[in-house]
């Protein structure tokens, strides 16, 4: 028995993508003509990591999985973010 | 009674869908790229001004764009899984690969229209750290939607035949999980070139 993720969740997971997307685009764009603001990297953070919670748990389809494999690839994404902050507040002068 | 192995309605799946070995493939690929970005981020930390000055040089709407293109093409993906496993539809499925596949194939155009106005311009991976990484990065992960491509095409094909069915849906599940690698690299890719300074 194949794990199913119902249309609508992801429908509502597409969705949300696309919004957290744009944000982040605007997020960009206001940014160019800003100095360095914690929160909004704090902000932009947030957002790629419910970007990358919605495919892994609705589009991969590990929601309904044992938790170990929704633990790994969420887990690399925590690493990875975790990475790229500890590098962000090196660099801040 | 005949064992099974299907869990019970509330009972979470042992494994992953799709064969094992490519989500043991998917986390080789994911190790590779978290070097990479971390790389990229250490880098920047050693010369944040470079980095942000030689962002303002990117195309952050081409980036956009290729960010909604590629989770567009994943909801197709994930969509045409769905149409198999839970409708027995291949021909719906097979649409939806379509869909995903004209979302990959969008990526690739205006990637392709990045790359010529970055070398038009006369910058190669020697022009300073930035762009070594830049045309790196983003060419190591171009490099993975072309063959995410190949495989969709060939899910197409197959869906259109028919072949895959709900209680043999494993190559298409592979396949698909291997798409949605590629968009989840690219989500963390773009805030990280393109956004953050």
């Amino acid at each position: 028995m194949n794990p199913i993720i119902p249309a609508r969740k992801l429908d509502l997971a597409f969705a949300i993508l696309v919004v957290a997307t744009i944000i982040t685009w605007l997020i960009g764009e206001w940014w160019e003509g800003h100095d360095v603001l914690l929160p909004v990297m704090a902000g932009m953070l947030t957002l790629t990591f419910i970007k990358c919670r919605f495919v892994i748990l609705d589009f991969m389809a590990l929601r309904p999985v044992k938790f170990f494999w929704r633990g790994v690839v969420i887990g690399w994404v925590l690493l990875v973010l975790g990475l790229i902050t500890l590098a962000y507040l090196i660099s801040l002068p | 009674m005949t064992p099974t192995l299907a869990p019970a309605a509330d009972e979470p799946h042992v494994a992953p869908p799709g064969d094992l070995a490519i989500w043991f493939f998917i986390l080789a690929e994911l190790l590779a790229f978290a070097v990479f970005f971390a790389a990229y981020a250490f880098a920047r930390a050693k010369n944040p001004a470079l980095f942000d000055e030689m962002q303002l040089t990117l195309n952050r709407d081409a980036g956009a764009i290729n960010t909604l293109l590629l989770i567009s093409a994943s909801w197709c993906v994930a969509r045409g899984v769905h149409a198999v496993v839970a409708n027995n539809d291949s021909a719906r499925a097979s649409r939806w690969l379509l869909g995903g596949l004209a979302g990959g194939g969008g990526f690739l155009v205006v990637k392709l229209f990045e790359y010529a106005h970055v070398f038009g311009e006369g910058i190669t991976l020697s022009t300073n750290t930035f762009y070594m990484f830049y045309i790196s990065l983003t060419f190591f992960h171009f490099m993975h939607v072309i063959l995410g491509m190949v495989i969709l095409t060939v899910l197409w094909a197959q869906t259109r035949k028919g072949v895959y069915t709900p209680d043999s849906a494993n190559g298409l599940e592979s396949g698909a999980a291997y798409w949605h690698m590629v968009d989840l690299v690219w989500i963390v890719l773009f805030p990280l070139v393109y956004v953050m300074r």
